[in-house]
């Protein structure tokens, strides 16, 4: 049917409101939708038997309200068809009879798509996300890098608050940043003199505090152990202590020209009266920096956490197994009070670090020195001090169940599910790409028939029918695989009385800085597993999609 | 009674003018005028009709040239059946009066 007015020889001699009501009669019809244009002529062509303008206005003004109607349904309507389906033809015969086409009712793809979207806009998958992506492009350990802290840096500069200028020292990278960085903060606030403690790092690139700083933080807390071992520390990296104390202590020690200065720092550390790794301090710096800024969760925690200082566990150990040697020296020699007071001075400082604010490490480090300087001190006190050595049986039993397997056991469920997590993350990446990727060729191929639909398109129509529901799936997986750990480090900076425990919140704020190929390195036997089943399954559903496209034949609908 | 048609006085009033000669085909136009239904409601009413198979369609052959072809409307054979068991089911309940003696 002819959709158009034809021009003949009579079309100029009819009146000007008649040819006016013609145009917009051809201009209506034009955007009628395909599906019911007919309709759209019909009402075209009853126009040239009005004679009346008054008549021929209100037909007009009829088809205006019938064209918005039918764009209204045909609107609603296309939810119905696929992406890249056009409105006109058999759509039922198109999608059942051709391979080549989406299947999936673009309403369905729309709400997997803004379903994933929500999710994905939800803070803790944006975290997460920001995370993973981040320790994807390996820029985790370098934190001037970080867009985020670029407004904590200029808020430091502008305002000089010591709260900001101690979390920015500790969340630098580079020594001379940091300890700048450390003496403004120290200067504007002495109570911030603790930063100079995490200033040394217990990572591999251990910095040792100078003797400036040293004396400032000894004068700041002068009975604190942790601090106090600093200084021995520093004599015992320097020396050659650890050389000689490799195959255990015995009195060649002494033969270190240093060893009566460090011996001297050992003692005056093991004789204080308390141990503070500052670590409380170090969660409420990071506390009150997230209430005001808390687009740097978690990852200033993630960074700051796991290299808060531990003690040098060889040194403590080692101080340890000398009290121990004196102490057996001083029985043999008969005198049982230099001996005792050997080993007590060990036990003491074990009980030290059974505080619940130091690290397991520490706990550790300590049960070793205690349970050997216990295990002789009860003999010695059951002779003259039976009551104080069945009190000495508490503690040992108690460091006897310090277990470092539920540590591991609890990092290796991290490792698993930080190994999810990514995976997940590779998938909304990939998924996400593809569905746009899709999309748009679908789009664009919307005109061509689908027999004549090039191998393209027929990738794209089954992305578009799957990517949409898995990037859904991926973004719920990534939602509920990182929602636990996102509730740890909500409960450890709001509920302090409530917080988890160390090793859990190290987790929690890690979990989605671990890398794919550094868990495969060092993963145990079930990752390895895992990694090769997965990745024989998707090369398994690879090459059975690739022979499926190579198999399709199209065909024409009808 | 086949598929229920969403009656409305338009509608009843539509279908008492294709029942004033129902083997006749109808204009769109005509149709309009006999029952004084404008463009925008009567063609949303045909579409219906059309839908649920009471009403067929064809295209008239131009009588003139230069005219585009015409749209000819009426009632199918059930259809009718339905259209006047409608009429008279309004009729009973009072909900329309015919306007129309060959209703």
């Amino acid at each position: 049917v002819n959709n158009e007015l034809t021009n003949d020889t009579s079309n100029n001699a009819r009146p000007l409101w008649q040819k006016f009501s013609a145009a917009i009669a051809n201009v209506i019809v034009r955007l009628w939708p395909d599906e019911t244009k007919d309709w759209g002529r019909a009402f075209q062509a009853e126009l040239t038997e009005i004679e009346s303008p008054w008549q021929s206005f209100r037909w007009l003004l009829g088809g205006l309200m019938l064209l918005t109607r039918e764009r209204f349904k045909s609107f609603f309507r296309s939810f119905g068809r696929p992406v890249g389906i056009p409105a006109s033809g058999n759509l039922e015969l198109i999608t059942k009879q051709s391979s080549q086409v989406p299947r999936t009712p673009r309403i369905v793809t729309a709400l997997f798509l803004l379903a994933s979207a929500a999710i994905l806009l939800h803070p803790e998958v944006r975290t997460a996300f920001r995370s993973i992506a981040r320790s994807f492009i390996n820029s985790d350990e370098e934190t001037s890098r970080w867009s985020s802290l670029h407004q904590l840096r200029k808020e430091a500069e502008s305002t000089h608050d010591p709260k900001f200028l101690a979390l920015l020292s500790l969340l630098s990278t580079d020594d001379a940043e940091r300890l700048r960085l450390a003496d403004q903060a120290i200067a504007l606030d002495p109570s911030f003199t603790w930063v100079d403690y995490e200033n040394v790092r217990s990572n591999s690139s251990r910095t040792p505090l100078d003797a400036k700083r040293l004396a400032r933080l000894e004068s700041w807390d002068p009975e604190n152990a942790a601090v106090l071992l600093l200084s021995a520390e520093n004599v015992f990296e320097s020396s050659i202590i650890k050389d000689l104390t490799y195959k255990g202590v015995d009195a060649s020690l002494m033969k270190d020209p240093h060893a009566s200065e460090w011996l001297a720092a050992m003692n005056r550390a093991f004789a204080a009266p308390r141990y503070d790794n500052y670590s409380a301090r170090v969660d409420q710096l990071l506390r009150d920096v997230s209430a005001t800024h808390p687009e740097l969760d978690p990852d200033i925690a993630a960074f700051v956490l796991p290299r808060e200082r531990i003690p040098n566990l060889w040194n403590v150990r080692v101080f340890g197994q000398w009290l121990v040697l004196q102490g057996k020296e001083a029985e043999q020699q008969g005198d049982l009070t230099e001996a005792s007071n050997n080993y007590w001075t060990a036990v003491r400082f074990s009980v030290l670090l059974r505080q619940t604010n130091t690290f397991t490490i520490e706990r550790l480090i300590g049960a070793a020195v205690g349970k050997d300087a216990i295990l002789h001190l009860q003999p010695l006190l059951e002779k003259t001090q039976p009551r104080q050595a069945e009190i000495l049986a508490y503690p040992l039993a108690e460091w006897s169940r310090i277990d470092p397997s539920p540590w591991r056991d609890l990092w290796a469920s991290f490792e698993w599910s930080g190994l999810n997590l990514q995976l997940a993350a590779t998938s909304i990446f990939v998924f996400a790409i593809f569905s746009a990727f899709s999309m748009v060729v679908s789009l664009a191929a919307r005109r061509a028939s689908p027999g004549s639909r090039g191998a393209l398109p027929a990738v794209a129509s089954w992305a578009i029918d799957a990517c949409p529901p898995l990037l859904f799936l991926s973004s719920v997986a990534l939602y509920f695989l990182y929602h636990p750990f996102a509730q740890i480090y909500g409960r450890y900076l709001h509920t302090p009385s409530n917080s988890p425990s160390r090793e859990q919140l190290e987790g929690a704020v890690s979990v989605t800085h671990l890398s794919l190929f550094r868990l495969f390195m060092s993963g145990e036997f079930t990752f390895r597993f895992w990694f090769a089943t997965t990745t024989i399954l998707v090369l398994v559903v690879i090459a059975l999609l690739a022979r499926m496209l190579l198999r399709r034949q199209p065909t024409q609908p009808g | 009674m086949g598929i229920r048609l969403r009656i409305s006085p338009q509608s009843l009033s539509i279908l008492e003018a294709l029942l004033v000669r129902p083997t006749q085909w109808h204009h769109g136009y005509a149709l309009s005028q006999h029952t004084g239904i404008a463009s925008g409601t009567l063609y949303p009413i045909l579409m219906r009709l059309e839908k649920l198979r009471w009403l067929e369609t064809k295209w008239e052959e131009p009588k003139n040239a230069g005219r585009p072809p015409r749209h000819l409307y009426r009632l199918t054979g059930n259809g009718r059946v339905w259209a006047r068991e409608e009429l008279q089911d309004a009729q009973k309940r009072k909900v329309w009066k015919p306007a129309y003696s060959g209703a």
